[in-house]
């Protein structure tokens, strides 16, 4: 028994010896990939909001104890239309009088400003490991997928819209405009998307 | 005979015990070391999304600049006797096994893919814009174009390779990483002059005067 304990011992110190010889520090590539768009949008409207993820990882039947993880971070959100959408026949000027017809409001950009992620307590029990770096991106993952989803529910495509009439208002009446109409969107025709 | 049989039984239920614990013990280590425990059938709890601010902004975007950069931290082992030791202590551990087995000189590495979007434009609530007629053409001053969002999310941001144990700090110094890379190329691509051109064409179209447009910056 003695002697099988330490030729195993040997075979992994070979096998360390052996393969200690590896190297695996490449150093990534500094390549980039990149896009440039020209755009036009008017952000009128920014919401900062803030969630609480909760996740309690049961586990399976062959893992023994539970894992449990909570991590706050915040979502600075920005609105307003896209002026590239404006077409020829939107605005309408006669004299000192201008119509126009403004796009639907939209979300322009989303962002989790990461030094705004904290992880507020983890509990690991039984014979459980800690949480991965890849396993707690992949909990923000489906924490900001939840804010995306909740961002539905908030005001923030009304109040990007009244903002950005407010502003072209103003806008025009600079430019010397005396009778300003600004019409906005009906709710129903605006985008759905929140993948931003 | 009788008594022959019962043996026989006996043996044979014995043998399916082993076989059968030897099974589970195997799935088991399988499930240990080797599955793959991607977190993908996660489920969060439902939790409320809490309102901090709400501000009014005025920002004219005129260039979304996409961008994905590698980010990298690696720290090697010093020496081979520090290097069989930390192989040895990765083996033992479930989590790190996969990396042990290889026995690199790695001690730790932490390799990000981060895409980004940066958003270029003129900040009019921050800094004032004026429209002038002056001798016959309208005059338009406004701030010089600036970096307005960078927006990066977990969603595009991958941990591809995760050797050893890292704390969520060095994540973030990895992602302020990212981050300032991201500014570095767009001001390597002097995306902020840039700017101007889509921006005055912008303006043009929304002002629709018969006097000439000058456009100024400050």
């Amino acid at each position: 028994m003695t002697r099988m304990k330490q030729t195993i011992t040997c075979l992994i110190v070979i096998l360390a010896l052996l393969s200690s010889c590896g190297t695996d520090d490449t150093p990534v590539s500094n390549k980039e990939i990149f896009e440039i768009r020209t755009i036009g949008t008017l952000s009128t409207s920014e919401y900062t909001v803030g969630k609480i993820i909760k996740l309690n990882d049961e586990g399976e039947w062959y893992h023994w104890g539970d894992r449990k993880i909570l991590i706050s971070c915040k979502a600075k959100i920005k609105a307003g239309v896209n002026l590239n959408n404006l077409k020829a026949e939107d605005i309408k000027v006669t004299g000192k009088k201008i119509e126009i017809q403004l796009p639907p409001a939209e979300i322009i950009s989303f962002e989790m400003n990461p030094d705004q992620i904290k992880t507020e307590m983890v509990d690991v029990s039984g014979f459980r490991g800690g949480f991965s770096q890849q396993e707690k991106n992949k909990i923000l993952r489906l924490g900001e997928k939840s804010i995306r989803e909740d961002m539905k529910e908030l005001n923030i495509l009304n109040d990007a819209e009244t903002n950005a009439i407010v502003f072209l208002t103003d806008f025009y009446k600079n430019l010397g405009f005396e009778e300003i109409i600004i019409h906005g969107t009906k709710q129903d025709k605006r985008t759905t998307n929140i993948d931003r | 005979m009788v008594r022959n049989k019962i043996s026989e039984l006996r043996i044979l239920i014995v043998r399916l015990a082993i076989i059968a614990v030897i099974v589970i013990v195997g799935y088991i280590i399988y499930q240990r070391y080797f599955a793959d425990h991607s977190g993908d059938d996660y489920a969060i709890e439902d939790t409320p999304l809490h309102v901090e601010e709400i501000r009014k902004i005025v920002e004219l975007n005129t260039i979304k600049f996409r961008d994905e950069v590698v980010v990298d931290s690696l720290e090697l082992y010093k020496t081979t006797a520090e290097q069989i030791q930390g192989n040895l202590e990765k083996l033992m551990d479930p989590d790190q096994a996969k990396h042990g087995i290889t026995s690199s000189n790695v001690k730790r590495r932490l390799t990000m893919v981060v895409k980004g979007e940066l958003l270029y434009g003129i900040d009019l609530k921050r800094k004032d814009f004026t429209v002038i007629p002056k001798d016959g053409k309208l005059v338009i001053s406004l701030p010089n174009p600036e970096l307005l969002s960078i927006n990066l999310t977990p969603k595009n941001t991958d941990i591809f390779v995760e050797n050893g144990t890292w704390k969520d700090y060095e994540r973030q110094l990895l992602m302020r990483k990212a981050r300032t890379k991201m500014i570095a190329s767009g001001e390597k691509l002097r995306l902020k002059e840039k700017a101007k051109v889509p921006l005055e064409r912008l303006l043009k179209q929304l002002i629709r005067s018969t006097q000439p447009i000058v456009i100024e910056y400050y």
